[in-house]
């Protein structure tokens, strides 16, 4: 009788199985195929001498893309600007996201609506976007005559001067990315437990004391979460770059002081042919993207400890 | 300080707090109003403020002699094939690395969560490359078959799927259903916010994709909205009001749908962010 039941259970649990793999074969299949075959050839390019046009002919040359990558200027052009663009962009995302989220937590009346209106830019699309606000930033324009006054920047149109396009492109990643910030911040602060804010109260702490020793403090995992998600959409930027230059045009225009690492490795494979120079590129932002993302983690593990 | 200035003290501050949140929102809407503004003006105007009567449904017309049909056409076939794939192969996968312990589950879920750790632009060339062999390239499956999955959208279904608890589908297996039965009879029933949610984030990804169209097809007549966007932006360089009408042709459509749907973006946001 238990034999019997022990049998019946254990096959109800292999056909359990057959019905796990069978979920996820679908997923998996399609994964091998389209995401870590193709990643893994990428891989593979990124040691060899390959003309696009000739694919045939491609032949390994160990770590010779590398080794030319590290001595093209471009490239430490492209390295810079993406740093540049992380670089300014990630505090303004952080510091505007956390201060647009409180004061909409702050007010009653109207925070749903709030809520949708802020979120609207990121909706829609980097390319909609990049073009509308490219227009409001052309020579004598009323944004860049304001500019001009108050803090003495070239009236110029913005997007297509070396001095002033890539401060362009910092505005364009933080115009896009703010209103999903926003919203993780504001779900941050519903997450904070009301019982500590009412505390405070009744300790007799000022607005500003309890933004700066309790919510601040209390949001951190938002925070991290933003930081890093931030850092992830500034390195891989391109569709602002790609939109503002003009068809036909190249790709980091005016002059490559738009170019990021994305852009670059395009241009290497899409303009140039160059799959396996443009491949050693990607893996470079793979290994950067590997690098801060541990990072991120063990600051985030140590400061749990510390807790 | 007595109890009423400290009332009229924080009714102050809510106001300067509106005063502050409109102004921004105006500020960062700016683009939108200014495009949808734009739309409407004759060659003649760009650039000036005129009121409506002046107005013209011109450009409107440009823009769809431009194929605006056509791009949405285009980005209605890919999006819907990318959402109804989505919507099924990553629901099955988060289902099983949620609910069924089968061997090798944790290798699966971490095969499935390594595609987040590499940027998808490592894969652009081979997919292309992958695509002219296949013949693929200016076609919808080239637009389709390589994005049925996302690492992302498969977490957010397992960690929705843990969510439910057990119970329910210990009363319908004792009620005689097997795996299937219960996955599409009890299980998918109850998991409309998490499906809708998960429809959304597919739809805007989709809809706003653009190096992926810009690669794999290059004939006018597979134009996505994006990139005739982008290529009426190259022809129509000096016609503001043109390119602009493009903007929001472009835009349109998604905030619609974004407004209507909001309750389960923010629902999700949330899901996602706290667990994050």
């Amino acid at each position: 009788m238990t034999t019997a039941l022990a049998k019946t259970r254990l096959s109800l649990a292999q056909r359990d199985y057959v019905a796990g793999y069978i979920f996820v074969a679908p997923i998996l299949l399609l994964m091998f195929v389209w995401f870590y075959y193709p990643a893994f050839q990428s891989l593979l390019y990124s040691f060899q001498e390959i003309n696009f046009l000739k694919m045939a002919d491609a032949r390994f040359i160990g770590l010779g893309n590398f080794e030319k990558l590290f001595a093209d200027p471009a490239f430490w052009l492209a390295a810079k600007n993406t740093v540049v663009i992380t670089a300014v962009s990630v505090p303004v995302l952080v510091i505007l996201g956390f201060l647009v989220a409180y004061n909409i937590e702050a007010v009653i009346r109207g925070r749903a609506v709030y809520r949708t209106m802020y979120y609207i830019p990121a909706v829609t699309s980097a390319v909609a976007l990049t073009i509308s606000v490219m227009y409001l930033f052309i020579e004598r324009g009323e944004i860049p005559t304001l500019l001009n006054r108050l803090f003495g920047i070239p009236n110029v149109t913005w997007p297509a001067d070396t001095r002033t396009a890539l401060a362009f492109v910092c505005i364009l990643v933080i115009w896009k990315n703010l209103g999903f910030f926003i919203v993780l911040f504001i779900t941050g602060l519903q997450a904070i437990s009301n019982d500590i804010i009412e505390a405070s109260k009744v300790d007799g702490a000022s607005g500003l004391q309890r933004m700066l020793y309790i919510t601040i403090p209390q949001l951190r995992p938002t925070t991290s979460l933003v930081i890093i998600l931030s850092i992830i959409w500034c390195m891989q930027c391109f569709d602002e770059p790609y939109t503002l230059a003009r068809s036909g045009g190249v790709v980091g225009s005016p002059a490559g002081t738009t170019s990021t690492l994305v852009t670059f490795f395009y241009s290497q494979n899409f303009r140039y042919f160059n799959p396996g120079y443009g491949s050693s590129a990607a893996f470079i932002i793979f290994a950067v993207l590997m690098i801060v993302s541990i990072t991120q983690r063990a600051l985030a593990s140590r400061s749990q400890d510390h807790a | 300080m007595n109890k009423y200035s400290a009332n009229l003290q924080l009714k102050w501050l809510t106001v300067l707090r509106h005063f502050v949140l409109i102004g921004a929102v105006l500020l960062y809407l700016l683009p939108f109003l200014f495009a949808l503004y734009t739309s409407f003006l004759d060659k003649p105007d760009i650039g000036k403020f005129v009121m409506p009567d002046r107005w013209v449904l011109e450009n409107y017309r440009y823009v769809f002699d431009s194929g605006l049909l056509n791009w949405y056409k285009n980005t209605a076939i890919m999006s819907g094939g990318i959402i109804l794939g989505n919507l099924i192969v990553n629901t099955m996968a988060g289902y099983a690395l949620a609910k069924i312990k089968f061997p090798g589950n944790k290798l699966v879920f971490f095969i499935i969560i390594g595609t987040m750790m590499i940027p998808a632009q490592v894969t652009l060339v081979p997919i292309y490359s992958m695509s002219v062999q296949l013949g693929w390239v200016n076609t919808y499956q080239a637009l389709i078959i390589p994005f049925l999955t996302s690492g992302m959208l498969t977490f957010f279904m397992r960690q929705f799927f843990l969510s439910i608890p057990h119970e329910i589908e210990e009363a319908a297996r004792i009620d005689g259903l097997g795996r299937f039965g219960i996955f599409f009879r009890v299980v998918l029933p109850n998991a409309t916010t998490a499906l809708a949610t998960l429809v959304i984030f597919a739809f805007k990804d989709s809809w706003n994709s653009f190096l992926w169209p810009v690669t794999l097809t290059n004939k006018p007549g597979m134009h996505v909205i994006t990139v005739g966007l982008n290529a009426l932006k190259g022809q129509y360089y000096e016609w503001i009001n043109i390119t602009m009408t493009g903007v929001v042709c472009a835009t349109v459509p998604m905030v619609i749908v974004f407004i209507l749907l909001q309750k389960y973006f923010t629902k999700s946001i949330a899901m996602v962010g706290i667990k994050g």
